[in-house]
């Protein structure tokens, strides 16, 4: 499998790509753009989108989905409904998704959002805006501080240390950098 | 044979310590090095790197956790995906490389020089740096969180969006730098 990631330089979010070496049908992780580069990415790939996973439904994540299924015909797979009228398939926590030769483990692990869903493909782990590298968002109130801190341990903080961590803005990290240098995580 | 909790990004099945005879797979992985110009889902943990040029023009998704780089020359090189976390990096060079979506994470870096380079979306979270030297880079949205710096330069450099949150400076300079946007609430700076 090969492993692409787009920077979304107008809401500084980022893209995910997961398909095979050679080509073929490929998974698309929260298209918050759809621009020329991600489509050049595409295409010299040899890859057709026949998937979009959405972590969650902030514009940042979602926006470039309409224009990608104007181009490919792709199903969508988000825990809820999308700023924009669209068909889509309704994801719950605990379900495994068979795309092509890969099994997607989903996670709800709400907090930033109530539908902030977390993807385990093989060792990586798309994280959307539940985890970031050194981050969890700054702004929630107590309450949601609380249950954001307390799902990443029990749920996230509890796999291999090892788990590459792919988030949906800024750099990648991995659960055990987290552990030790994350300083809102360090003490729960 | 027990759990092994080292993957690669995809790729190889083994951890350098699993294997029969590591020191062996190190030879031969300095050889396979040195023949190819794409590295792409190599996988090393805990491997030793001294005295050596990286010769391939690019590494992508490629992993080298706890792995250690003394007076390793990485000029000219093109890093995208790549996971260095918890490495050792001592006199190391890094001069016109282009560094992208990567991970340095409580890594060690003494002696080091990253001049003339593209660092974007990097991951030093964790890192301690001492006598490090990023020159003329572009270090848009990296990130030194939690880190512990020691006569660290930074001059002539990019540092829109970058987070020094929570990390600990002394002797750090930031001359002709562009801080817009720069985070450095938390630390410790007298």
């Amino acid at each position: 499998m090969k492993l692409f990631f787009h920077f979304v330089l107008s809401n500084f979010s980022n893209t995910y790509i997961l398909g095979p070496a050679e080509g073929g049908n490929a998974v698309i992780i929260d298209p918050g753009v759809m621009d020329i580069p991600l489509l050049n990415l595409i295409e010299d790939n040899n890859f057709y989108i026949k998937n979009i996973l959405v972590t969650h439904n902030h514009s940042s994540h979602v926006n470039g989905i309409k224009t990608l299924k104007k181009i490919y015909d792709a199903d969508i797979y988000s825990n809820r409904e999308l700023p924009f009228k669209i068909d889509f398939n309704q994801i719950h926590d605990g379900d495994v998704l068979h795309i092509d030769e890969l099994d997607v483990n989903v996670m709800n692990i709400p907090g930033h959002s109530a539908d902030s869903m977390v993807f385990k493909i093989n060792n990586m782990l798309f994280t959307g805006d539940v985890l970031l590298a050194g981050l969890i968002d700054k702004e929630l109130t107590p309450y949601y501080e609380d249950l954001l801190k307390n799902n990443i341990k029990e749920r996230i903080f509890t796999m291999d240390d090892d788990i590459l961590v792919f988030p949906g803005h800024g750099s990648p990290t991995t659960i055990k950098a987290e552990k030790k240098f994350n300083p809102y995580l360090s003490n729960i | 044979m027990e759990k092994c909790n080292e993957y690669a990004v995809t790729g190889s099945k083994f951890c350098f310590e699993h294997l029969e005879d590591p020191e062996s797979y190190l030879q031969e992985t300095i050889s396979a090095l040195s023949d190819c110009e794409q590295l792409m889902n190599f996988k090393m943990c805990r491997g030793i790197f001294s005295d050596f040029r990286v010769p391939c023009n690019s590494m992508t998704t490629s992993k080298f956790t706890e792995t250690i780089f003394s007076n390793v020359v990485f000029d000219e090189i093109s890093i995208q995906l790549c996971f260095f976390d918890f490495c050792v990096f001592n006199n190391c060079s890094f001069k016109n490389v282009d560094i992208r979506y990567s991970v340095f994470a409580g890594s060690t870096f003494s002696d080091c020089e990253f001049t003339d380079s593209e660092i974007l979306h990097v991951n030093y979270n964790g890192s301690e740096l001492k006598a490090v030297k990023f020159h003329s880079c572009d270090l848009y949205y990296s990130s030194f969180i939690s880190s512990i710096m020691r006569e660290v330069s930074f001059k002539d450099c990019n540092l829109k969006k970058v987070s020094y949150s929570n990390s600990n400076r002394r002797n750090v300079e930031f001359k002709y730098s562009n801080h817009e946007e720069a985070e450095f609430d938390k630390g410790d700076m007298p």
